[in-house]
Formats: C-alpha cells, structure tokens, sequence
C-alpha cells in the first residue's frame, strides 16, 4: 500500500491511502504495522508540533515494510531565517510561511532522528526552503 | 557449463522487472485500464483544461494514481512521461517537464482531421518525444511527424470482459459512440441516420438528447451482446475501439471501410464493409434476416480479436516502448 501524508483539507493523491496529519499527530487508524511500500509526506511535518514530532517520525518508521521507501519533508528552520535575514522572502511570505506551520526544524535534526529509528537515507534535496528526505527501512 | 549455471540461478532468483512510475495524463479510460495492466505507475495529472478520469467509462485501476488538480510531486521521482494527446497535453508535459526533465513518450490516439488548418498540422509535426507512438499504421502514415523513432502499438481488447453472453439477441443494430452529432466529419452522423432510417436502431454513447452512455462495462457487454447486428460508420478514426469490442463479444459487425478497417475485416467473412450506405444497408437486412450467419460472421469476428488484439501482444509493446525509453535515459 502507498500512503500519502496530508493536512486537514488538503487533497490527497486517489488511490494512495490518506493519513491525516494534525498538531497532535499522525492518524493511524486502520493501518498495520509494516503495511506501506512507500509514504509521501513531502510537505507533511511543519504540521505537527515539535513535541509530537519524535512520536510522528517513529509512527511513519512503524508502519513503513521493509525495503520500503518514504519521502519526508518540511521548512528548514535555518534556511528559512537566513532567506528573512538577507530579505530572499518578503515579510508577507514569511508570516504566511509561520501562519501554516505549528513547528520548523532543520534538516539535520530530522535526519538524525530517521537515522536513529533504523532508517537509511537515499536522498536528501533541498529547494528554497523546503528539504525533502528520502528514506528506506 | 556457466550458462546453465546462470539459467539455474535465474529460475531460483528471478530479474525483478522495474516498475516505472509514468506521469500521464487522463485520456481515454479503458485504453488506460488495458495500459495499467503493464503493472507500472500511472501518475495522472490534473492540470485545470485537462480531462479527468470518468469513473462512469472505467473504474480506476489500481496502480493508477489520481493526482490533485495542478499538484506535481517531484518527490515521486517519474522515469518519463507519458503524453497521449498532442492537443493540450503535449503542451503540458514540455512544462512539467522543466521540473522533473525525464524523456516524453508521446502516444496519439486521433488523426489529423479536415477542420484542422495546414498550419496547424505542419506545428503538431513538431511535437515530437524521444518516442513517438501511434495506434495504427495508418494514423502514424497520416501524421508523418519529424521523428525517426516512430512506434505503433494496436489497440487490445479485454478479451475476457468483452466476451460473448449467454443473452438472448434482439432484432435491432446497434452504434456505440459518444458525441457523434458533433462529430458528423468523423463519425458521419449523417450516414448513420440515412442507413438506420427504417431499421430498429439503437444508440448507446453520451450524446445528449440523443442516447445516454451505458451506466457499467458490465452494462456495454450486455448491450453488444444484446444486438443483432453492430453498425460502425466512421470515416476517420484509426481504430475504433467499440467496433473491435462488439467483435470481441462476438456480434456480427457492418462498418464504413475507411483507415485500418479494411485491414481488420475481411468483407464476408469476420464483417461486412463497404463505403456504399446501400450495402452497409442491404448487410444489416442480411444479417437481421439470418440468425445463423450472424451468429458466424460474429464467431469469426471475435476470433480476429484473439489473434490481432490480445492484451498479450499490446502489454509485450508497450513494455519494450518503457524499456526502450528508460535504456535511453541511463
């Protein structure tokens, strides 16, 4: 089974399973531990609070097959406060970035935590703002 | 000594195949039913002029993805994309194509057809992907796009689905096609009412005010195998895949002999054919008049359908075109 991590109200892709993620967590219901073959949660962390993250991290290892593939990202922190320091986003852009987000970490951090869950990094990407991680189990 | 060994070694430990992930574009839903069963992933984008899936002609597969309107997900990482029309996809995929820059197999289902100006058809001649991919002879002949690496892969018909049934036949002919009155230089709406005018007729297709499409497959297999006679009269459609449905189910078929008909039906034995609406005539009384050579002329159709269009024969095609493609990209 693919799955695609979205927020509330965000349109999933159809025929991917939809979990829904919120400030308190990931929704897991009706999925078994290692069901997915891949998890796209592209976009999927600035949701979660940074308290639950460690726990939203470890759920998306639980229920990831092994051999299996997942895709998980977020707004880096430092690269967003160096783009609103050397003014590469406007103001605007900056305060609709925080309004959509209930945390921001940096890329090393989240990566390290995939690590430690036994997870391998394939690929990391970094666009802008935004890093991506690839990881398998 | 070796390549026994080697043989040994492949039965234990077979090549997994890989399976692509193909960005595409919704098209035409039960050609893409027979495309999915490729077994890759169909990524189908929704861009806001671009056609979505109608659940009403096909159910998803499932291995095909219906992506949000306008949402790419490069994250996806896509081996190549699949456009199937040069009219508003192709277009489309030279701009996704600047975020994901894979190769473009360009697939066309249509001909150039007379409302198009010269112009026009010299530009689409242009559009070309690093395969180019067209559904008969004819319709790759007719296009003679600026490209040297030119596929054509037939059309296939579900076989097991679109099978005869145990119903009984009525005593009326039957034309399945959607829009065919706007649609007359193609689909020869014209023809179509001046052939059927003192037969019972039925029509089955989106075409409003005039018929309704079936509501299920289920429900057009029952219609084909409903009808006495199946009548087809285009005149400019490469393949038209209704046509080679009701032969699968094996009903006797009378067609316009226009594009690749005439290399599909031999006129008298697996259909009638002919571009003289007197015959197409005098062929649905024939038929009509003789349940025995209808029922004949329909085993010999269906067998045509076996040899020329099995999904074997389509996958094997399609499956070399993706290798062929992703051996490109390394």
């Amino acid at each position: 089974m693919k799955a695609h991590i979205v927020k509330t109200g965000e349109e999933h892709i159809e025929g991917y399973r939809r979990l829904e993620i919120t400030p308190q967590g990931l929704n897991l219901q009706g999925i078994s531990a290692n069901e997915c073959s891949f998890i796209l949660a592209g976009d999927a962390l600035d949701s979660c609070t940074a308290e639950v993250l460690p726990t939203v991290l470890q759920q998306i290892a639980s229920v990831m097959r092994l051999g299996s593939t997942a895709v998980i990202g977020g707004t880096d922190l430092r690269l967003f406060s160096r783009a609103v320091i050397n003014n590469l986003i406007s103001v605007s852009e900056a305060n609709s970035v925080v309004q959509g987000s209930n945390s921001m970490l940096d890329f090393n951090t989240v990566a390290g935590a995939l690590k430690s869950l036994g997870l391998s990094i394939i690929t990391t990407k970094v666009t802008g703002v935004h890093y991506e991680i690839e990881v398998s189990r | 000594m070796y390549r026994a060994t080697a043989d040994i070694i492949k039965q234990i430990n077979p090549v997994k195949k890989k399976k692509y992930n193909i960005l595409t574009f919704a098209t035409h839903e039960r050609y893409e039913t027979q495309l999915a069963k490729t077994g890759h992933n169909f990524y189908v984008f929704h861009g806001d002029n671009l056609k979505r899936w109608d659940k009403k002609y096909a159910k998803v597969p499932d291995n095909y993805y219906l992506m949000p309107t306008n949402a790419l997900y490069q994250a996806i990482e896509y081996d190549f994309i699949l456009s199937q029309s040069k009219f508003g996809q192709y277009q489309m995929a030279a701009v996704l194509n600047q975020h994901i820059n894979v190769p473009l197999v360009s697939l066309e289902h249509t001909l150039p057809t007379t409302n198009l100006k010269d112009e026009w058809v010299q530009e689409i001649k242009t559009m070309v992907g690093n395969v180019n991919v067209f559904i008969s002879e004819f319709s790759r002949d007719a296009w003679d796009v600026n490209s040297n690496n030119l596929e054509v892969v037939h059309h296939s018909v579900d076989s097991e689905l679109f099978a005869p049934r145990s119903l009984e036949r009525g005593d009326y002919v039957l034309s399945v096609v959607n829009d065919i009155a706007n649609r007359d230089y193609c689909c020869n709406y014209e023809g179509w009412k001046r052939i059927t005018e003192n037969t019972p007729k039925r029509l089955v297709g989106n075409n409003p005010g005039l018929s309704d499409p079936a509501s299920s497959t289920d429900e057009l297999v029952n219609e084909y195998n409903e009808c006495a006679v199946f009548l087809n009269t285009s005149t400019y459609s490469p393949i038209p895949t209704s046509l080679l449905e009701a032969m699968s189910c094996g009903t006797p078929v009378v067609s316009t002999a226009t594009c690749m008909i005439p290399d599909i039906i031999e006129n008298g034995s697996n259909g009638f054919i002919s571009n003289d609406e007197e015959v197409l005539k005098e062929k649905i009384k024939l038929l009509l008049d003789n349940p025995d050579l209808a029922k004949e002329m329909g085993a010999k159709g269906r067998q045509t359908i076996l040899e020329k269009f099995s999904e074997e024969k389509f996958l094997n095609n399609w499956n070399r075109i993706f290798d062929k493609v992703y051996e490109g990209k390394k």
